[in-house]
């Protein structure tokens, strides 16, 4: 061991170069794994302390989630209710002194100035109970059948919009809860945190009579919370989950928990697709470093290494390469994750920032995992010249490696194919599987290019061969012969830059075509005359219906719902995004109908996305079997079929379907049917109204979903780093195969090349290189995403800016020349020798 | 230095009546392409090229077209017919250095430096290269400047300088094949 240690640093003193490249390919991905890990492990235990339920020792809710059968659990994004008459069994417990059910119902409060109604905000009420259990700073009396408590930061809030400063006890409200109106007075302010309204415990419960979100429980003095928390788990039996600590955040705001889920599914899609990545990147600069040093490892068996030896010396090299590498990649990952954490939640992406969780687990398993890929491929790189006789291991050791097998380049070339196949789907199916699978197909493309690479370089620089013959200049002869005689070298670096092309053509390409499908598809789905965007009460709706030339205002909500499907003899259970609309959907909405109307969607029913519909086996008429958002088990008779699944999502259920199940949520957006004076009239409706926004719809003004583009690009952002470092390292992975070509430059000036002929036919070989790259990422990548452009919008190209396609083909010939063309200028500069 | 490679501090170099040593690089060059043919060791044939792309590689580079009956000349002359199509990996040692040989002659050189070409060849492969030499000079007029640390190598030659402790010496007289005539010793000034 020792021995081949002492090899290591003896032999590697003449390959530094590649060592380093590969040393700077574990930097690279390293870092990034390493931020990816530490999101995913912030995704797992990332903990917000509670705030407007710190009181209360214990919480207990539901489980949130839906089991599933040999998989995980999936989470419900909708708050899931526990029976109210929980709280007594709760306060029988030994050890609990008081006990609150908890709601959050959405109301909207409007001051009365001058007997006029002005500026309506819309907040969260709940039970004034829950946040008694505290005695907070109260400033007048609990609230009454006929008053509220307000929190010091909503009073303010009020009291800005009347520039008479904020509002105090005494002062009158209009008061909007569920689909009534009435005006009550303020009993008290009181300093808790959050701008929210608390009601009476009998207002609650004329709204919420079996149901809560919550139980809020408070312990005696001295009690201990551990003793009581076990014994109020066995009061309330295995279906509640009863919560202590900072994990009460988490129950208090569901956000938290679906934070941590959106973090979670960020950062397993980065950690998850990343050290692929990083092991191709890393095995081509192993690749590199051994075969640079073929001739020592034939010399090392000719006397007297083993193979096994020789095998140790490469993993050794290899391990203290990738060591150099990841030792500051691990710092420079958890700084990176810490920016990206607070990125994604100031653009919106997780809807909560969450305190990144900063523990040596995640660099452990990071190093843990690099170190064992490297030393393994390591030796793997090295088997088959280790295992050569040792005579014969002399003898090749100058010459190109042996040529791919057939079985290699058929499988490439099958792949290949399989890769552009997947695209065709979108000429049959919609929806974002059609996206999906033209993408995923291009994954198989490149590993196919990977395989049948070098066959596929040398039949295409064997033809540009034929093609250059005596009259062409001598450095175009020479470049086109020295590409295809190393095809196998050559391939290398086709591929490399051939997936940098399509990786970042596809990620471009997919979103562009996805957003301007949707796009479309909502710009011919909305048929209203005008938006209101902002969270609205029934009351607020009733009132947008009355306002003058208003012919329907039909509310809009958008929620999650959950379906359970057999499939194959297993049951998986699949969230999908839905929009819940009120009754006359049909006069603001065309949905494309393929079967039924949307006009009947009202009650307990709901219409599907038509290609969904046939996969789920229903049709209109029938009941389909869902989960709503808080877990509820719904049967909703489907009403109608639609086409545009992608501009409306897969299911448009009724939004007495949510009422009726206990998912009291207030209105994202009100759609408006109606006139040029229903128009003026909602403009001045919302005058008084901050939280709520009026924006007419043209014919071709697109009812664009509100996500963050950083959401909706964040493929691509997070695609950037990661091009950068494939091209740094294909840039490094250059630089060494040129330096290992010193003595044929030397050759060829000794035979008259000038130094400028070297150079030019270096740089066509680069210009060749990266034109193959891209000729091969057209057809791995630009040609599916045209057949989705063919697909989906009728148009055969790539839907999205051209002009990516020709910048990055440039930024690859630049690195291609600048890489090739720099180390051969480096070389050329030392003196002509033999 | 002779062959225009490299630069003496002091001194000066002419090849083919043309002062050499102050001309940068790109002229020098120029000037071997046209004056100058090699021949090495290691052969250094490039791998990617045939045979005979390898024989006419420094006339494409010089851009020129070169003599093609004086090409064909020296292809017969050296017997490398019928393995011009073959890529220098398909050949035996000796078979590469006679490509090396033709490529160094067909451009017509005023001089050809051949450093060590025997050096990796056996006993019996170096003498026939040797006498393929001998047989350039006497019947083609070709001048050889061969580097040679074997004597028997040596003795093929028309003149011979010592070099030791980086100084010419007086060459000892050497026995030579008989069917080789005796050349000029050159004493060093």
């Amino acid at each position: 061991m020792r021995r081949s240690r002492l090899g290591a640093r003896v032999f590697s003193r003449g390959h530094v170069g590649a060592f380093l490249a590969l040393a700077f390919a574990v930097f690279g991905g390293g870092t990034l794994v390493t931020a990816g890990a530490v999101l995913t492990e912030t995704g797992l235990r990332a903990q917000v302390p509670p705030e407007r339920l710190a009181h209360a020792q214990l919480l207990v809710s539901a489980p949130q989630r839906v089991p599933v059968d040999e998989d995980f659990d999936v989470r419900l994004l909708d708050r899931e209710p526990v029976p109210a008459d929980l709280a007594e069994r709760i306060a029988r417990v030994p050890g609990v002194e008081a006990t609150a059910a908890d709601v959050t119902l959405p109301v909207s409060v409007s001051p009365i100035s001058d007997s006029r109604v002005r500026s309506a905000l819309t907040a969260d009420a709940h039970d004034w109970a829950v946040a008694a259990l505290a005695s907070p700073p109260l400033h007048g009396s609990a609230p009454a059948a006929d008053s509220i408590v307000l929190t010091r930061e909503l009073a303010t809030d009020l009291g800005e919009s009347l520039s008479t400063g904020a509002l105090e006890t005494g002062d009158r409200v209009d008061l909007s809860l569920g689909d009534t109106r009435r005006e009550v007075r303020v009993a008290g302010i009181v300093d808790a945190p959050g701008a929210a309204v608390h009601l009476s415990t009998a207002t609650v419960a004329s709204i919420t009579r079996e149901r809560v979100d919550l139980i809020a429980v408070r312990l005696d003095d001295g009690a201990d919370t551990d003793t009581v928390a076990e014994a109020v788990r066995d009061a309330v039996g295995p279906g509640f989950v009863v919560t202590t600590g900072d994990a009460r955040g988490a129950v208090e705001a569901l956000g938290v928990g679906n934070a941590r889920l959106e973090l979670l599914a960020l950062a397993t899609s980065i950690a998850g697709t990343l050290p692929l990545l990083v092991g191709c990147i890393t095995a081509s600069a192993l690749a590199t470093a051994i075969a640079g040093q073929r001739r020592e490892l034939a010399l090392l068996r000719a006397v007297g290494a083993t193979p096994r030896q020789v095998r140790d010396l490469v993993a050794g090299q290899a391990t203290v390469a990738a060591a150099v590498g990841l030792a500051p990649a691990l710092l420079l990952g958890y700084v990176l994750a810490g920016w990206c954490n607070t990125k994604l939640a100031a653009a919106g992406v997780v809807s909560v920032q969450l305190p990144v969780v900063v523990s040596p687990l995640a660099g452990a398993v990071v190093a843990l995992l690099t170190l064992t890929i490297v030393r393994v491929s390591a030796r793997a790189v090295a088997l088959r010249a280790s295992r050569r006789p040792a005579t014969e291991a002399i003898g090749e050791a100058q010459v190109e490696p042996r040529p791919p097998t057939r079985v290699r380049t058929g499988l490439g070339l099958a792949l290949l194919g399989l890769g552009v196949i997947p695209a065709f789907a979108a000429l049959v199916i919609r929806g974002e599987d059609a996206f999906l699978s033209a993408a995923s197909g291009t994954l198989a493309g490149i590993v196919g290019l990977a395989l049948a690479g070098p066959v596929l370089v040398r039949a295409v620089t064997g033809r540009l061969a034929r093609g250059t013959g005596e009259g062409a200049p001598v450095t175009r002869w020479l470049a086109v012969r020295q590409t295809r005689a190393h095809a196998l070298r050559s391939a290398g670096s086709v591929t490399v830059l051939a997936l940098a092309f399509s990786v970042t053509a596809v990620q471009v390409y997919a979103q562009s075509t996805l957003e301007r499908a949707t796009a479309h598809e909502q710009t011919d789905g909305v048929t209203a005359a005008a938006r209101i965007v902002g969270a609205m009460t029934p009351v607020d709706l009733a009132d947008v219906a009355e306002v003058d030339g208003v012919e329907a205002a039909v509310p809009m909500v958008s929620t999650s719902v959950l379906r359970s499907n057999r499939w194959l003899g297993e049951t998986t259970t699949e969230r999908f995004s839905a929009l819940a609309v009120g009754p006359d959907a049909d006069r603001v909405l065309d949905l494309d109908a393929v079967a039924g109307d949307l006009a009947a969607l009202r009650g307990e029913s709901v219409a599907l996305d038509a290609t969904t519909a046939r996969r789920w086996g229903v049709g209109v008429g029938e009941q389909v079997a869902l989960r709503l958002g808080n877990g509820e088990q719904v049967d909703p008779v489907v009403v109608a079929t639609y086409q545009r699944g992608l501009g409306f999502g897969t299911v448009v259920a009724s939004t007495d379907l949510l009422t009726m199940h206990g998912l009291a949520r207030s209105y994202d957006t009100v759609l408006v049917q109606g006139d040029a004076q229903a128009i003026d009239g909602l403009e001045a409706w919302a005058d008084d109204r901050p939280g709520q926004r009026v924006t007419p719809l043209t014919a071709d003004a697109a009812l664009t979903t509100e996500r963050p583009w950083l959401e909706r690009w964040l493929g691509v952002v997070v695609l950037i780093p990661m091009l950068g470092y494939v091209l740094v390292a294909v840039a490094a992975s250059l630089r060494t195969t040129t330096r290992r070509r010193r003595e044929e430059f030397a050759t060829l000036r000794m035979l008259g090349a000038t130094p400028r002929q070297v150079l030019s036919m270096v740089t066509r070989e680069a210009v060749l290189l990266s034109g193959l790259a891209v000729a091969a990422g057209i057809g791995v990548a630009v040609l599916p995403m045209s057949i989705l452009g063919a697909g989906v919008l009728g148009r055969p190209w790539p839907q999205g800016p051209l002009w990516v396609l020709p910048a990055i083909a440039t930024i690859l010939v630049v690195i291609a020349v600048g890489s090739m063309r720099g180390t051969t200028g480096r070389l050329l500069r030392r003196s002509v020798s033999p | 230095m002779a062959a225009g490679l490299d630069t003496p501090t002091t001194g000066q170099v002419f090849i083919g009546g043309r002062e050499v040593s102050r001309l940068n690089e790109t002229r020098r060059t120029l000037v071997r392409r046209e004056a100058v043919g090699f021949v090495f060791q290691s052969y250094n044939l490039l791998p990617s090229l045939s045979v005979a792309e390898n024989i006419t590689l420094p006339l494409r580079l010089a851009g020129d077209t070169g003599d093609p009956s004086w090409r064909d000349e020296v292809i017969d002359r050296i017997g490398l017919r019928p393995l011009l199509d073959r890529r220098p990996a398909e050949l035996s040692g000796g078979q590469q250095q006679r490509v090396a040989i033709a490529r160094a002659l067909a451009a017509r050189p005023d001089i050809v430096f051949a450093d060590e070409p025997t050096g990796a060849l056996d006993a019996a492969t170096a003498d026939d290269v040797l006498g393929l030499l001998r047989d350039l000079v006497d019947d083609l007029g070709q001048t050889i400047v061969m580097v040679t640390h074997d004597p028997r190598a040596a003795q093929w030659a028309h003149a011979t300088l010592m070099l030791a402790d980086g100084r010419f010496s007086t060459a000892p007289s050497m026995a030579r094949p008989a069917a080789v005539p005796a050349g000029d010793v050159v004493e060093s000034q």
